[in-house]
């Protein structure tokens, strides 16, 4: 009876400092996913509590390189349509269409799938700058020049799917700021349609991170072959 | 067709999700309703302080007797003198109505049950590790009653300003509802104390 | 002066290293939350990180200095504990103060109550270290057990101080009867810090005395502190128990009565260590 009292007494301690540094561990796994610095992240583990504000914040796109790729300015220019739509939809009805945390979701996912196009670009116009040596048409430059072409036909091929999606994407931002207007207009009664465009954007943002049209496996890297 | 471009620019930045955050720090405003979840809000942190007090009770039903002994102490007071000072109040013919003294004492339990939540982290610290948890309790009550008391006479004194009109600021009215407030104060801690006291028999079971 | 306030712009301080953030942080470290065109979130992301590693650095740093009056493996365990000593009453006490504030109509974000918050305890980790090599200079002439204490204590008191200032002066201006809060919060504070001492001890350890990271979970720093003073006036007996959820023992030792020792009688070592810290 002892030991099991002894036992669960330094039980409880051991959840209690555990569960401390448990939450500790979990906050900074939040703040490395949100894209924030190392020390912030190492912070975290200490002195979760005092970072709380920063935890439960609307997330915002951070990154240490900027990830505005050609879709860039139209994103930005969708989204705040997007915002503006619902401010003047909240304006007149009580009810919250989309919350905060929904939008910054949104501009979150399409930044990251303009940032993969954008990596590919960069990829491809590598690929494209890196040629062969025309002096020496010997087997292994053939060779090479195949491999750099068919590398090329699956980044062009992937890049364009990808950007496909994303075009859909923000046709269907259009499509959801038409719905949210007619809620304007009619009645409170619109608000389940407007959700569930929304929640279909998102499901459809979310699929642009799960695209495997573009598999870096399968693109094999012309210099692999060296 | 989309083709990469010839040279792709990657301008530093792009406009934040955002507008700046509102006011950093914002005061009360008694022309504010008050929410009811800011009531019950304030209920749960005196259950909570009387919960992280029970975490250092010698035997599980002092324990549980010790939830709900703040919550008893608090409303028993408060509502055992509201009657007397709403009453009392309306005889002297001072100005306020009695909702809006019914809500400046309301906004005097919400902040004085937020003072419980505070403190909630300070008494299970001590329940933890020491066998202090019934002198931090009582410490802890303290601190309600005193923040309590503060807040009630200066709600309480804020719908008198302002129900107060200039035709009748008379020296005689403020001096009445000052002795109101002094004497609503002294009556709510000799009750607050007297239940406190029979509280205090009930937890320990004599 | 102009140099002085343009360091706390919002470029400035981001770019600041760790040593030019210690020198904002002793002449004015109000001014690091003041920045009315600063975004206090993106400021607390900055600093946090910064002001937390002056936390640990300085506190370490006079934990070491503590831990020099028994020596060998004290340094590293009074090094590892001082940042807690420091840390763990302000994680504790913050709600508290911030109800404290609420009560008195002053309502502020957590993320502002954060940043001051971090910003007095480095504050106090810095001014600690920096008055260490003083308490290194006093513990090193080895005084009586008791008075090393008090040299510690004192010490923590002398930066603390500066600290709550720190505090408080952060705080945007505004609410009713101030002071009731700021005097609950110092007997809050004031409480946890050296409840938070004897929960961490031993940070001073006798020389013969047995050395241990922490000791069992017993007793609490008042009744040490009564067990002291009695002490001091030639009454021992004094038996810390297992105390709270945490320590309290199934069969508890009995409780010897104060009585009258004769003081030539030498005590265990075990009772010995049962004093403050």
């Amino acid at each position: 009876m002892l030991a099991i009292l002894w036992i669960s007494r330094s039980t409880v301690a051991l959840a209690l400092v555990l569960g401390y540094f448990g939450a500790g561990a979990a906050a900074s796994m939040r703040l490395a996913r949100r894209g924030h610095a190392l020390g912030l992240v190492a912070s975290a583990w200490i002195a979760w509590p005092l970072l709380i504000s920063v935890l439960f914040s609307a997330a915002e796109v951070r990154s240490r390189t900027p990830i505005v790729g050609p879709f860039g300015a139209r994103i930005s220019q969708g989204l705040a349509s997007l915002r503006a739509s619902l401010a003047e939809a909240q304006s007149e009805s009580p009810l919250e269409l989309a919350s905060q945390g929904q939008l910054a979701s949104l501009e979150l996912a399409l930044r990251q799938a303009d940032d993969r196009v954008a990596s590919v670009d960069r990829l491809i116009a590598e690929l494209e700058a890196t040629q062969p040596d025309s002096t020496q048409p010997d087997a292994s430059t053939r060779e090479f020049e195949r491999s750099r072409q068919a590398s090329l036909l699956t980044l062009r091929s992937a890049r364009e799917h990808a950007a496909d999606e994303l075009e859909q994407v923000l046709a269907m931002l259009l499509s959801v700021r038409v719905q949210i207007g007619l809620h304007a207009l009619t009645s409170p009664a619109t608000v389940a349609p407007v959700r569930e465009r929304l929640a279909e954007l998102e499901t459809r943002v979310a699929a642009l991170a799960e695209l495997s049209s573009f598999d870096a496996g399968r693109a094999a890297l012309p210099l692999e072959g060296c | 067709m989309h083709g990469p471009p010839a040279s792709p620019s990657y301008p530093p930045s792009y406009p934040p999700a955002y507008a700046a955050p509102g006011p950093i720090a914002t005061p009360t405003d008694i022309s504010l309703p008050l929410r009811s979840s800011a009531l019950i809000g304030a209920l749960a942190g005196l259950i909570g302080l009387g919960s992280a007090a029970a975490l250092g009770a010698p035997d599980l039903t002092a324990g549980l007797r010790l939830i709900p002994s703040v919550l008893l102490v608090e409303l028993g007071s408060l509502a055992l003198t509201t009657p007397a000072l709403l009453a009392l109040h309306q005889f002297f013919g001072l100005d306020a109505s009695v909702e809006d003294l019914a809500s400046a004492l309301a906004r005097a339990l919400v902040r004085g049950g937020q003072v419980a939540a505070g403190l909630i982290l300070v008494v299970v610290g001590f329940a933890l590790t020491t066998d202090l948890a019934i002198p931090a309790l009582l410490a802890a009550l303290l601190a309600v009653g005193v923040f309590t008391s503060v807040v009630g006479c200066v709600e309480l004194a804020a719908v008198e300003r302002r129900a107060k009109s200039a035709a009748r600021a008379h020296e005689l009215d403020d001096a009445r509802f000052t002795l109101l407030l002094i004497g609503w104060s002294i009556l709510s801690w000799a009750i607050a104390l007297r239940i406190g006291l029979h509280v205090a028999r009930w937890v320990i079971g004599s | 002066m102009n140099s002085h306030a343009n360091s706390t712009s919002p470029a400035s301080v981001s770019s600041t290293s760790l040593l030019a953030l210690t020198g904002l942080l002793l002449r004015s470290p109000e001014r690091l939350v003041d920045d009315h065109e600063v975004d206090l979130q993106a400021r607390l992301i900055e600093l946090a990180p910064k002001l937390l590693a002056l936390t640990l650095i300085g506190g370490a740093a006079f934990g070491v200095v503590v831990g020099s009056y028994r020596g060998s493996i004290q340094y590293l365990y009074a090094g590892l504990k001082a940042p807690l000593l420091l840390l763990l009453p302000m994680l504790v006490g913050l709600p508290a103060l911030r109800a404290f504030l609420a009560a008195c109509e002053l309502r502020l974000s957590w993320t502002r109550l954060a940043l001051a918050s971090l910003l007095a305890v480095a504050r106090t980790a810095v001014l600690a270290a920096a008055t260490s090599p003083v308490l290194w200079l006093y513990l090193s002439v080895h005084p009586d057990y008791h008075r090393a204490v008090l040299a510690m204590a004192g010490t923590l008191i002398v930066v603390g101080v500066p600290g709550l200032w720190t505090l408080t002066a952060s705080l945007p201006a505004g609410g009713r009867n101030r002071p009731l809060a700021h005097a609950a919060a110092l007997a809050v504070f004031g409480v946890l810090l050296a409840q938070t001492g004897w929960l961490l001890r031993p940070f001073v350890v006798r020389p013969r005395a047995e050395i241990a990271l922490f000791r069992p979970i017993e007793a609490n720093v008042f009744s040490s502190l009564r067990a002291t003073q009695q002490a001091a006036s030639g009454r021992y007996g004094w038996e810390a128990r297992g105390a709270g959820l945490l320590g309290r023992d199934v069969a508890e030792p009995a409780e010897l009565p104060f009585e009258a020792v004769d003081p030539q009688v030498e005590l265990e070592p075990q009772q010995q260590e049962q004093g403050v810290f």
